[in-house]
């Protein structure tokens, strides 16, 4: 409205993991309405559509391993960001937190596409 | 890879995690320009977050240093830092590095938090969205509108096609959609799910577009809004291009503008392939939708819904044949509340909705369920009807307290324009009331009705949308059977004035228009001939100079004709106010208004009648509004609703909008600050997005009525403040102290404007009550006053004792429930009214029997010959007057204003003109061969003299030189009939030219006496001491500077 004063174009990305669509205004590590919030690398990025405040948020990014764009749900952030899969494949290398957190979640997305 | 941000890899420069003492004022990191403002809403949000987030900070150990990597390059140790994607920065340097680092921790953590929450909710608001039955018609549906110009997805109720069709074109990238609605609060509405369904809410791609309201951006690509705007629209833009896709949502409801949509946009279609429109149906009549578009691709999708258990109770009442006036007996509806009370534990949810005719019905029975609540303590009662603000019927949408069951009472209303959640139970009187048009008595009769089967189903069909459920029908099968399918289009009982208007504006013929289902031929001929009567038509497809103008004007004919006719004759700004009192509904609160209201609110009312006591209550609330007085409590008082008023200002200025675009006039200076009126509207619209859409209903056990006075008037007031202040910017000063010319000026353009709606007093009424009185109009006999008109309580003014002349009455409709009523009536002395507004003025020879409109017969003892000849003068200059506004010829304002002056200056002394005179309506049994044009002498277009066949001879008159002697020049002598016209023609025009010199030295007097009133109306507008804060000034200001003052101080940064 009167913030931020450009247009903000909008588009889908979609998970290459769930299918999910989800929209983006930004593709980088930061949107210009909300200076304040610099991600490390470039990322899907939203104007948060719940908050009066110009608040970003992030909706999916690139896999550092495979480069697959996977959504906040399909992935987990690092140090930098890994998809679902790869985490699994290299479950020795990450912290038992990060692997049993992505497992379920995995799964669960397994299951649904079976069902489809 | 190589990303030199310090926070992924390096130590922090000062690594102290401790330090805690820190409180909310220590952090200098909120400031103007920093992620978190002192002004941010989500400020308290964070404190929380922080206050718990430094508690779970503490039991976990710091990040130690050097980071011990694996072979993939990632640490080896976990902790929760390495797992936030991005730096929070501040634009300042901080003094103290380790506050700083640490305040900007948690901040990072909290907006991670925050980012995980949203994604969430989008998820799960995607996951709805694809579990509506239509998702799965998506691509389908795309692919069809891609390749047929016009489609129709046919789905019922719950099926998500309102919401969702719209936004899977705009995220197929058309660049504007316009997506049209019957009612405007759905528009509304759909532009606030959609908006947040789309992630959109504070971007600009969806609005919507209402009579009184819209939220639009230059690049708004999808917006909503109603049928009639859409017809406006496209009286300027033929053939749309201002879209590339029109859905047309509902078109089984089968209203008027959406028949005559549908009717035009298949032309469209025809000359402009490219374009898309998708027409969105019930299931309902499919057949009919089929045949008429047989090319036309269909998609039908399933609704969604829960088995609904029948219950038919017949009420043994069948009450169709009982006098509508007679009371309903709410016991058959209590007693399913008792089987509901009794079979269903309370613990169990699920509100009731009845479907009740009226709102008579609807308040006997809301009543009753009250009283019965008042033992059981678990009910709260919720009236639903148009009558009430948008805000009241906003409340049937918010949730009861456990335990407690909303009882929703509504008119059929609830059938389809609004969809409530959580219903389970439904109770079905199977009627409903509705306005039917007789054409040929020009009446509008409020009857009860049967529904269709189709209504009956689609109420049954409440009851399951969130779950299983019960409908109880107040009648039995067999009734049902006898039902008709479907409800009966608009188009088939409704007037058709300005459907005729707007398709003749649009070149179109209303002969061979491609309707849906064509209207009765009997309704089409008799608006094509009052259009012709009113001057609107030239022919039956060619609209007139004036037709053009009123084609334009979104009112009916007569509010037109009053608007029109005020603004060549000077008096539009009194004249926006009636017309917008004629607009809406009645300004007067019926439930709540005792006598103590009614005996202060008659000190409003007006001898005129009711259409000047609007005037003066809109002219005293608006005085009030300015002295800044608490109108809200001023209204109270009255009995009267402020929400109108306020409507009727905003009405008032569309008006002078719509009048201003499309005359050459001259009026008041547009005191309409826009920008500041669009911020307005962006806060109203901010604010709809902000609120939940459900609110807990406020109950106080044993008296249940959601509808309380004193709890809706806190819940308003900051719309009211949005109104109010709306007001100010857009509304004028009021003017009280209209001259009497003015006003009789005014008085008669209202009656002019709703003719041929006259009705005269019968002969007897004189010696009868009040309460007998009885009227007559031109189509129908006896008739008598509505219960709200003024002239209940003021009948003396219709029989005045001084033996004022007989009094027309001029009403906005004849209006039929258990009798047939004048509504919004008027008086105004008959005979010279009629002399200069009836379409057919005949006089027998020597001016004494005068008949009009071949109804109105006026009898006198004295020759009328001068009134006569000076109706048609007054005539005259008035059609020249018309002609120059709408050719546009009046180059010099000022010079055109003293015309007016000097025309209102006439006319009232020509309307109060003493004559006397009896007035009575034709027989039937007189009327062959009463009025004949053999020998008549034609003054006008209107008015012939000797064309009334009295007791003399016609003939003979139109020959017999007659001794004469003129009353203007004293000439006397042997005058034939068309010889004394010319006579009189000749001399009226000498005395109007000493009578010019006399006006024009008054108002050279006028001139200084106004000069004199600006001077010193600084003085007159009530100042009072104002302190303002941002200044620190002290200044005397009205109201309307102190506005100003503040506006200036919002403009300009600090
Ligand atoms: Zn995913
Ligand atoms: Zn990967």
């Amino acid at each position: 409205m009167n913030d931020g004063g450009q247009e903000v174009r909008r588009d889908l990305v979609v998970c290459q993991i769930c299918q999910i669509n989800l929209p983006y205004d930004f593709y980088g590590k930061k949107a210009p309405y909300c200076p304040g919030v610099i991600y490390f690398d470039d990322t899907y990025l939203l104007r948060d559509p719940y908050s009066p405040e110009p608040r970003v948020v992030a909706v999916a990014g690139p896999c550092d391993l495979c480069s697959s764009i996977a959504c906040l749900d399909c992935s987990v952030f690092y140090t930098k960001r890994f998809c679902g899969k790869c985490i699994l494949e290299n479950s020795d290398g990450f912290p038992s937190q990060i692997v049993v957190g992505i497992k379920d979640k995995l799964q669960q997305v397994m299951r649904h596409q079976a069902e489809t | 890879m190589n990303n030199p941000q310090r926070t992924r890899d390096n130590p922090p420069r000062t690594n102290n995690p401790r330090g805690t003492n820190n409180t909310q004022r220590t952090y200098s990191f909120i400031h103007s320009k920093s992620y978190l403002k002192p002004s941010s809403s989500d400020l308290p949000d964070f404190w929380n977050f922080h206050q718990k987030f430094i508690k779970i900070k503490q039991r976990q150990p710091p990040v130690t240093y050097p980071i011990k990597k694996n072979e993939l390059g990632l640490p080896t140790t976990f902790h929760t830092q390495h797992t936030v994607p991005f730096v929070c920065i501040s634009n300042k340097e901080e003094d103290d590095k380790q506050k700083s680092e640490e305040f900007h921790e948690t901040l990072r953590h909290y907006v991670q938090f925050k980012t995980k929450q949203t994604f969430k909710k989008i998820t799960k608001q995607i996951e709805y969205q694809k579990e509506l039955p239509i998702y799965k018609f998506k691509e389908q549906i795309i692919s069809t509108v891609n390749d047929n110009p016009i489609t129709i997805i046919a789905g019922d109720t719950g099926c998500g096609k309102s919401t969702q069709v719209p936004q899977y074109f705009l995220e197929r990238g058309y660049q504007s959609i316009a997506c049209t609605q019957p009612r405007r609060i759905a528009c509304v509405s759909l532009a606030t799910r959609v908006s947040q369904e789309t992630f959109n809410k504070y971007g600009q791609d969806i609005g919507y577009q209402v009579r009184f309201d819209q939220m639009l951006y230059s690049n708004t690509k999808l917006r909503f809004l109603t049928e009639g705007l859409l017809l406006r629209q496209l009286q300027n833009d033929t053939e749309l291009y201002a879209y590339d896709l029109i859905i047309l949502d509902e078109v089984h409801e089968r209203h008027l503008h959406g028949d005559l949509l549908l009717g035009i946009l298949k032309g469209v279609v025809e000359r402009r392939p490219q374009i898309r429109v998708v027409l969105m149906s019930a299931t309902m009549n499919l057949q009919l939708f089929k045949s008429y578009l047989p090319d036309a691709p269909l998609i039908t999708v399933p609704g969604r819904m829960h088995p609904v258990e029948m219950r038919y109770c017949p009420t043994h009442e069948s009450a169709l044949d009982k006098p509508s006036s007679a009371k309903i007996n709410p016991k058959p509806y209590l007693i399913i509340l008792q089987l509901i009370d009794k079979r269903y534990s309370k613990e169990e949810r699920g509100d009731l909705l009845i479907f009740a005719s009226g709102f008579a019905e609807i308040m006997t029975i809301a009543e009753a369920v009250t009283e019965y609540d008042l033992e059981q303590g678990n009910w709260v009662v919720l009236p639903l009807h148009s009558t009430l603000s948008v805000s009241e019927q906003q409340k049937v949408f918010d949730y009861p307290p456990p335990g407690v069951r909303k009882c929703i009472i509504s008119t059929n209303i609830a059938e389809t324009s609004l969809t409530i959640d959580g219903v389970r139970f439904i109770i079905d009187s199977g009627k409903f009331k509705e306005m039917a048009f007789d054409p040929t008595k020009k009446l509008q009769r409020l009857q009860e009705f049967w529904v269709s089967k189709a209504s009956a189903e689609q109420r049954k069909g409440r009851a399951g949308r969130t779950g299983p459920g019960v409908c109880f029908r107040l009648y039995s099968e067999e009734d049902f059977n006898a039902f008709a399918d479907y409800p009966t289009p608009e188009v088939l009982r409704v007037p058709l004035d300005s459907l005729i208007l707007q398709l003749a504006s649009m070149g179109l013929n209303i002969r061979t228009f491609p309707f849906v289902q064509e209207p009765p031929a009997a309704n089409l001929n008799e608006s094509l001939s009052f259009l012709q009567q009113q001057g609107a038509l030239r022919s039956e497809n060619e609209l007139s100079g004036i037709g053009e103008v009123l084609a334009r004007l979104p009112v009916e004919v007569a509010l037109g004709k009053l608007l029109l006719t005020a603004a060549v004759l000077g008096v539009l700004e009194p004249a926006l106010t009636v017309a917008a009192g004629l607009n809406i509904q009645s300004l007067f609160n019926k439930s709540n208004c005792r006598g103590e209201e009614l005996q202060i609110r008659s000190l409003l009312e007006s001898g005129k009648g009711d259409l000047a006591t609007l005037l003066n209550i809109y002219e005293e609330w608006s005085q009030k509004k300015s002295e800044g007085a608490n109108t809200r409590k001023w209204c109270r008082r009255r009995g009267l609703k402020e929400q109108q008023l306020f409507e009727m200002s905003k009405l008032r200025r569309q008006f002078r909008q719509i009048l201003r675009d499309h005359l050459n006039l001259a009026g008041p200076q547009e005191t309409l600050d826009s920008e500041k009126v669009l911020e307005i509207r962006q806060a109203k619209w901010r604010k709809r997005l902000e609120e939940p859409a459900r609110k807990m209903l406020k109950v106080s056990h044993g008296k249940n009525r959601a509808s309380n006075g004193s709890e809706d008037e806190i819940s308003d007031t900051e719309e009211d403040d949005i109104s109010s202040m709306e007001y100010f910017l857009t509304n004028p000063q009021p003017n009280l102290d209209l001259s009497r010319h003015v006003r009789d000026t005014l008085n008669f353009v209202s009656v002019f404007g709703l003719y041929p709606n006259i009705a005269i007093s019968d002969q007897h009424n004189a010696e009868k009550k009040p309460s007998d009185f009885v009227f007559h109009t031109q189509r129908k006999n006896f008739v008598v006053l509505h219960p709200n008109c003024i002239f209940n309580t003021n009948f003396k003014e219709l029989y005045p004792s001084n033996n004022r002349a007989e009094q027309l009455l001029a009403y906005s409709t004849l209006l039929e429930t258990n009798k047939p009523y004048l509504t919004s009536v008027t008086r105004i002395p008959g005979f010279t009214t009629a002399l200069l507004i009836c379409k057919e003025v005949s006089t027998n020879g020597d001016c004494t029997d005068i008949v009009c409109d071949m109804w109105l017969r006026f009898t006198l003892k004295l020759s009328a010959e001068d009134l006569v000849h000076k109706a048609v003068k007054i005539r005259q200059k008035w059609s020249a007057m018309v002609a120059d506004v709408l050719s546009g010829k009046i180059d010099d304002p000022r010079e055109f204003s003293k015309r007016q002056s000097r025309f209102q200056k006439t006319l009232s002394s020509f309307l109060r003109s003493d004559v006397t005179y009896t007035l009575r309506v034709v027989k039937s049994t007189e009327l062959s061969g009463l009025v004949r044009y053999e020998h008549a002498v034609k003054l006008d277009e209107n008015i012939t003299l000797n064309s009334v066949q009295d007791t003399g001879s016609s003939e003979m008159e139109a020959f017999l030189k007659r001794a004469w002697t003129c009353k203007l020049c004293g000439t006397a002598g042997l005058f034939s009939l068309s010889e004394k016209s010319e006579h009189l023609a000749k001399c009226q025009d000498m005395e109007e030219e000493e009578d010019m010199k006399k006006i024009e030295q008054e108002e050279k007097k006028e001139e200084t006496a106004v000069a004199m009133e600006t001077a010193s109306q600084t003085r007159k507008i009530p100042t009072r001491e104002y302190l303002c804060e941002q200044c620190g000034e002290v200044f005397q200001f009205t109201n309307v500077e102190i506005l100003r003052h503040i506006r200036e101080h919002d403009s300009k940064p600090p």
